[in-house]
């Protein structure tokens, strides 16, 4: 392919191209490493977007995006097909997120595990501890309230909390703002309250 | 802990946009974790597509505005549904929904990222990607391995005697003759390979030199260990390993480069220590697992 390629109109595939026939110390280097990081310009901000929220928060997701894009630099010759590059490098960063969680959980889990079975215990181990401590707060709520704050995060308004459970409109509101102020009491201190 | 969930608008309408703002945001996950506790008794059998049904195509186009207050509540009650809209909308979503993750992105977190990726690029032993697929490997037999592991050894052996720069001094830790040759199951394997890595902090890197020639060194062994046979291993955990070491092979090809640029001893030399200490970890971890 020539050099004049433009290559902010090629199309993934294209630039994938320039990344397979790459030799060191070449012009095709060059124009691969070129490739390459109109690839990352194109892609990056939606990788680091898909990772910053699936990383454990004692995980760097720059490490990952890191080593996903690395990886994907190495595995372009002999394992991109050309089609839905960004599938693809998603693909590979969802491998590197098992493994990192894998190292975490390793002596209880063996090779026969179903890999959704896995991805899935990976993303509910992303902030179990803040889950945990919100649901033990939650019950330490009154019934009532803990009716109130279920139907506002169920995207109920307070005049439909209000109709439902026959309270007032203003009872509504001063229970669920203090149930919320209670709850983020709760949750940041590390010895239980009582409602 | 801020319970951001809590904020949520009243309005349908302003309930689409903010639902759009944690959908592109960078606390998806929070938000996703404190829907999860109040909503914990839902079941998990919904999907997206069954949420959104017929309007998929138009919420690829122009965002999830159509959707319904119920189809809204059915995201909020089913949090999880949240991150494989996530997912969906960032693979196949058009111009709407990468404008609404560009407003959010971290452009200085992604030109850091690029710099280290380009850095680590202009190193050739990031290079390394084997001619041969991997699956090839099951075609070929132990014995042949074995072979073509002692001629591949030789050849490093040679490589390395050729290449060895002033401050190259093999002799220790992935370097150390028959650290990568013993006849032993892959388990025990992968623990020496840990605690020749170990071997790093048996000498000070109390000076800029001292820590430069240390990280060259063991650079150097991750170079041999990227390129030896391992017939020890499975074709599993070899692969396993090769893409570790190369992985390593770049961060520690990015502290390097760090260094020569000047940057602060304590900081570098605790870096370093830490991707040691990491990849020791990962090592094994593997061997329990393969035990």
């Amino acid at each position: 392919m020539s050099t004049s390629l433009n290559l902010i109109s090629s199309t993934d595939e294209q630039l994938t191209n320039l990344i397979k026939v790459r030799e060191p110390s070449s012009v095709q280097k060059q124009e691969a490493e070129m490739a390459f990081n109109s690839l990352y310009d194109r892609h990056a901000p939606f990788l680091l977007a898909f990772l910053k929220v699936r990383v454990s928060p004692h995980i760097n997701a720059s490490d990952i995006t890191q080593e996903t894009w690395m990886r994907a630099w190495q595995k372009i010759p002999t394992h991109f097909d050309g089609t839905h590059f960004r599938g693809w490098l998603f693909q590979i960063a969802k491998n590197l997120l098992l493994d990192e969680f894998r190292k975490k959980t390793t002596t209880s889990l063996n090779e026969e595990i179903d890999l959704v079975e896995t991805q899935d215990s990976t993303q509910e181990s992303i902030h179990q501890e803040e889950k945990t401590k919100l649901q033990d707060c939650m019950s330490q709520l009154d019934e009532i309230r803990q009716e109130i704050v279920k139907l506002r995060l169920s995207g109920k308004s307070h005049r439909d909390i209000s109709e439902r459970l026959n309270v007032e409109y203003n009872t509504v509101q001063t229970r669920f703002h203090r149930a919320k102020q209670f709850l983020e009491d709760c949750v940041n201190q590390p010895q239980k309250e009582t409602a | 802990m801020k319970l951001a969930a809590f904020d949520l608008p009243e309005e349908t309408h302003e309930l689409s946009d903010w639902l759009v703002t944690q959908i592109t945001g960078p606390n998806l996950s929070s938000i996703v974790a404190q829907l999860s506790a109040v909503h914990a008794d839902q079941d998990h059998d919904l999907t997206v597509d069954a949420v959104c049904g017929e309007q998929w195509t138009s919420i690829l186009q122009n965002g999830i505005s159509e959707l319904t207050q119920a189809q809204l509540q059915q995201l909020l009650t089913h949090p999880y549904l949240l991150m494989e809209l996530q997912e969906r909308v960032l693979l196949e979503g058009e111009e709407y929904w990468q404008k609404q993750f560009l407003n959010q992105s971290d452009d200085s977190q992604i030109k850091q990222t690029k710099l280290v990726i380009q850095e680590s690029l202009a190193k050739p032993a990031v290079d390394l990607e084997p001619t041969q697929p991997a699956e090839d490997y099951k075609k070929v037999s132990y014995r042949k391995i074995a072979a073509l592991g002692f001629i591949s050894a030789a050849l490093v052996c040679v490589a390395v005697f050729l290449n060895q720069g002033p401050v190259a001094a093999p002799g220790w830790g992935w370097n150390r003759p028959g650290a990568l040759t013993a006849d032993i199951p892959a388990d025990q394997y992968l623990n020496g390979l840990a605690d020749s890595a170990n071997e790093w902090f048996k000498k000070p890197t109390d000076t800029k030199a001292a820590l430069l020639t240390r990280l060259t060194q063991f650079r150097n062994g991750c170079e041999t260990l990227i390129k030896a046979p391992h017939p020890q291993l499975s074709n599993e955990d070899r692969t396993w390993l090769i893409e570790r070491c190369q992985a390593w092979a770049g961060k520690l090809d990015a502290q390097i480069v760090v260094l020569e640029k000047g940057a602060d001893l304590k900081t570098a030399d605790a870096n370093a220590d830490a991707l040691i200490n990491k990849l020791v970890k990962a090592l094994q971890t593997r061997a329990k697992q393969v035990a």
